[in-house]
């Protein structure tokens, strides 16, 4: 939906994971095949469809392991705004929001409290360490980066993201 | 899933991803992950599959079906015919008058067709029957019916093919019409003609005729039709020429559309109705050459009231089933209630039946079948209609049974409404006193249901109390508090024959008592009964009892019946509602020959007084009551005088000075003491003494004092009727009597007397 705000023609919001998956994962490539957790020191395995439903060579959908998993989980959270999931209308972030807001400080503070809170909520398998969130009034974008540790096997992760919109 | 009733959205996510949960991609169960996103998304799909799935087996179970369409048809579909819609009925008054306004008679006559619409207010109303205003006819006005609702007659011409709007014929083995918006289709106006005549409904032919019942039980010459109910709408069914006559002409189909129980025009006793208008014509003109053209006024002269609202679904429900175990026959005494009831022969509302074997084991009558029934008068059927109701029953017997028919006899009870108008309501006391006498009359209607119910004077003050209409926009309460207070009531009507005044007791005996004094030998001992004398002489050392033995013998026989015990003597006649006159004109000395009049009260009402010998009637509480003016004109003492009279608080048994020439009723409570419940009888039964009111204090709903509670037990049945009658309003700001009938003079309270009545059914063969 296009709305015009201070003249600009926001066509969409955009959230990228700015790091490559395999950054966090080196392992991503290679899962364990009998259920042995990639994490290390823990015995157990995290596995998720890939957001786009692709399929590999073997003619399966793709799935993702481990930090791959966590990190698309929390993408998923991050870009699902509330209401939008059918019989889960509390689930998501209120990010989409803020594109609209004055890209300052405030909005930057304000922007961290709410995706720290929703990931406490719906990704229990992180502890978030810090959630910090840069405004860039001349690209009218907010740059994120999260800090988490894993709770199982204790590994610190960064998830970085940028919140931009559209330009004309 | 073990439990198959389990399937929801939450089952259906748990158990889908306790049985994926090792799969790869479909682990963990978080809500952020993409597999279980899946698995959300299909449990929602199936949820919402399951529901449909549900929701479509609901509607084919007459039981659990939601919607009223999906109800109608499947109540249609066993041959049950709910109710639709009823409109309001009641009088008019038709006067044709001058431009001065004075009421003139026509030259020639003057005639309103039947089913000619009349306007008042926002609605429209047809007469039921032709208005005729005969040459000269000034006076008395002409009453006639009229019924809400608009006619609506439409002319089908036979054209077999699909239904569609301008041609709705079926093209299927019975030819069709199909009218879709019927429940609006007044409930009993349905009525077809053709060039050859008119059609019957084959379950409710017009006039006396016999019901057919079904159009497979037709001949290829009988002029019937059905009516069923599918999902398109009401389908007017007609036989196929093998059962039931094809139509071949014509049909013309005319119905009333009404609006149920959202109209009523009030009508207030003592002041003129609505007034109704004609649209099509400000004047009626007569049949004379040349014409003459009056005009006319038109007005209700009884409340327009009594429109129903199509059955409920849960009515549907409740009876559909009775009509399934009925199944075309009549067998057990449900069926021959329920029958009776369908039949709707003589406006017969409830009905209920016993069988010989219930009340005594008499051979010579053990296939009699004994049907109460009620009528929505509350009047026994004359024979015209019994031999309907016989015939129609005949039909549906598998035996060969006797029906005794009884019709429900009454006995009246007074109650009496106290209401405190709300301040709140934004209309005159005249337009709420309308409304109330509206509401009375159709909360004492008689309905099914009534025959063998138990009524609490609480449910009137709880529906009086709750009561609302719509005032500045909003729905309000009429009144702040009601109170009720019951009597026993017992009506009769005293007349003047000549010089004597007798007395005339409704469905009962006259009983007077002849009290003997011995005078001195030679004295005549006179009684003049219906104007002739009969005369006894006393002779030398007679005592009284043998004077009035002297003198019983003299009586005649025949319709009197005299009966001297000590120096008493009792005479009555055996006629009821057929006065006689007694004096004691010519008598010697007439104090010697004392003649008094008792009035016995309702015997049935008593039926254990002489087993239980205590007081039934509470002493002080009765009353002789003038009935047209609500004048008390004689009350007891409580120690069993009767304004020099006596009255007999165990038997019942009153005598009184004869008052003037009337309708009078005696009303009184039931002694306190007595529960009669628990012999299986009509009674009153109260839970505490009467509350006193207390003008600073308002009375709250569920304190009120009286339950008037009718038991029922297999035999007598009992049922309930109402009779409105008379009313007013005070003037004081505490509740009290008014004695003059619609006598309206505050807004302060609303004093309304009504006459209800309870009825027992006693089956005799």
């Amino acid at each position: 939906m296009a709305r015009i705000i201070d003249g600009a023609v926001i066509d969409y919001y955009d959230i990228d994971g700015g790091a490559s998956p395999s950054q966090f994962n080196p392992s991503n490539s290679n899962p364990a095949s009998n259920g042995t957790s990639t994490i290390p020191g823990v015995n157990f395995t995290f596995s998720d469809f890939l957001f786009t439903m692709t399929i590999d060579s073997n003619g399966s959908p793709t799935v993702e392991y481990d930090f791959d998993a966590i990190k698309q989980s929390i993408q998923t959270i991050l870009s699902t705004s509330p209401g939008e999931r059918m019989m889960l209308p509390t689930f998501g972030c209120n990010v989409p929001s803020y594109v609209f807001e004055p890209c300052n400080a405030l909005t930057a503070r304000n922007l961290s409290a709410d995706i720290k809170d929703v990931l406490i909520e719906w990704e229990n398998r992180i502890s978030v360490d810090s959630v910090d969130v840069t405004p860039s009034p001349d690209q009218n974008a907010f740059y994120i980066d999260i800090n988490y540790t894993l709770i199982f096997g204790g590994a610190v992760q960064t998830y970085s993201a940028q919140l931009q919109t559209q330009p004309l | 899933m073990t439990d198959f009733t389990t399937y929801d959205y939450n089952s259906l996510v748990a158990a889908a991803t306790q049985a994926i949960q090792n799969a790869p991609g479909f682990g963990n169960a978080y809500n952020s992950s993409i597999g279980q996103t899946i698995i959300q998304l299909i449990s929602q799909l199936c949820d919402q599959l399951a529901y449909m799935l549900e929701r479509r087996t609901q509607e084919n179970y007459l039981t659990i079906a939601r919607l009223q369409s999906s109800i109608w048809a499947l109540a249609s579909s066993i041959g049950y015919r709910p109710t639709r819609k009823t409109s309001a009925n009641g009088y008019v008054s038709v006067e044709l008058v001058n431009s001065s306004g004075a009421v003139v008679g026509p030259v020639g006559t003057v005639t309103i067709p039947k089913y000619t619409q009349m306007v008042s207010g926002a609605y429209s109303f047809v007469n039921t029957a032709d208005i005729v205003i005969n040459p000269g006819q000034a006076s008395p006005t002409v009453l006639n019916q009229i019924k809400e609702g608009t006619v609506t007659s439409t002319t089908y011409t036979p054209s077999f093919g699909p239904s569609s709007a301008t041609t709705p014929w079926y093209d299927t083995t019975n030819p069709i019409i199909l009218l879709t918006n019927y429940v609006n289709i007044e409930n009993t106006s349905l009525y077809i003609t053709d060039a050859n005549g008119v059609w019957n409904d084959v379950t409710q032919p017009i006039g006396s005729a016999s019901p057919i019942g079904a159009i497979s039980f037709a001949t290829p010459t009988d002029r019937v039709y059905d009516v069923k109910i599918n999902a398109d709408g009401l389908m007017i069914v007609f036989g196929d020429g093998v059962t039931g006559l094809a139509p071949t002409l014509a049909l013309t189909v005319s119905y009333i559309t009404s609006n149920g129980a959202a109209v009523s025009v009030q009508n207030i006793p003592g002041s003129p109705g609505a007034y109704f208008t004609i649209p099509t014509s400000a004047k009626l003109n007569d049949n004379a050459t040349p014409t003459n053209s009056y005009l006319y006024w038109i007005w209700n002269t009884t409340a327009i009231a009594g429109g129903l609202n199509e059955e409920s679904v849960t009515s549907i429900k409740f009876h559909a089933p009775d009509f399934v175990r009925s199944a075309d026959r009549a067998v057990t005494k449900g069926d021959y209630a329920y029958w009776t009831k369908e039949s709707t022969i003589g406006g017969i509302v409830d009905a209920a039946c016993y069988g010989q074997q219930e009340i005594g084991p008499n051979p010579y009558y053990m296939n009699n079948v004994y049907i109460t029934y009620l009528t929505e008068e509350g009047l026994a059927m004359d024979n015209a209609d019994e031999d309907s109701l016989r015939n129609y029953l005949a039909n549906l017997m598998t035996m060969t049974n006797y029906l005794v028919l009884q019709a429900a006899t009454l006995v009246p009870v007074q109650i009496i409404f106290r209401i405190q108008r709300n301040p709140a309501l934004a209309i005159p006391t005249s337009v709420l006193y309308g409304i109330v006498e509206n509401y009375l009359a159709s909360f004492f209607t008689f309905k099914e249901g009534a025959l063998g119910s138990q009524v609490f004077t609480s449910d009137i003050t709880t529906a009086f109390n709750d009561y609302q209409i719509l005032n500045n926009n909003a729905m309000t309460n009429i009144s702040e508090w009601v109170t009720v207070e019951c009597y026993l009531m017992r009506p009769f009507y005293i007349t003047t024959y000549g010089s004597a005044t007798p007395l005339e007791i409704l469905a009962s005996q006259n009983i007077y008592t002849t009290t003997i004094t011995a005078g001195t030998t030679g004295d005549n001992y006179k009684l003049v009964i219906d104007g002739t004398t009969y005369s006894y002489t006393m002779t030398a050392g007679q005592t009284a009892t043998q004077i009035a033995a002297g003198l019983v013998a003299a009586l005649p026989g025949g319709t009197v019946t005299a009966i001297a015990s000590s120096n008493v003597i009792t005479i009555t006649t055996s006629v009821a509602n057929t006065a006689i006159t007694i004096a004691n004109t010519g008598s010697t000395v007439p104090a010697n020959c004392a003649v008094a009049i008792s009035l016995p009260l309702p015997a049935y009402l008593f039926p254990n007084e002489n087993t239980l010998g205590t007081q039934l009637i509470s002493p002080s509480s009765v009353q002789l009551v003038n009935m047209d003016t609500g004048a008390v004109t004689y009350t007891d003492d409580g120690a069993g005088n009767f304004a020099g009279g006596t009255i007999n608080y165990v038997t019942g048994a009153v005598s009184i000075p004869v008052p003037a020439t009337g309708n009078y009723f005696i009303r009184y409570l039931q002694n306190i003491d007595e529960n009669m419940a628990t012999n299986n009888q009509c009674a009153l039964d109260y839970l505490n003494a009467p509350q006193t009111w207390t003008p600073s204090t308002n009375i709250v709903e569920g304190t009120y004092v009286y339950k008037t509670s009718v038991v029922v037990g297999s035999s007598p049945a009992t049922t309930l009727a109402f009779v409105a009658e008379n009313s007013g309003i005070t003037g004081a700001t505490e509740p009290t009597w008014d004695s003059t009938p619609g006598n309206i003079t505050t807004d302060n309270g609303i004093n309304f007397r009504a006459t209800y009545a309870f009825s027992t059914v006693t089956i005799f063969s």
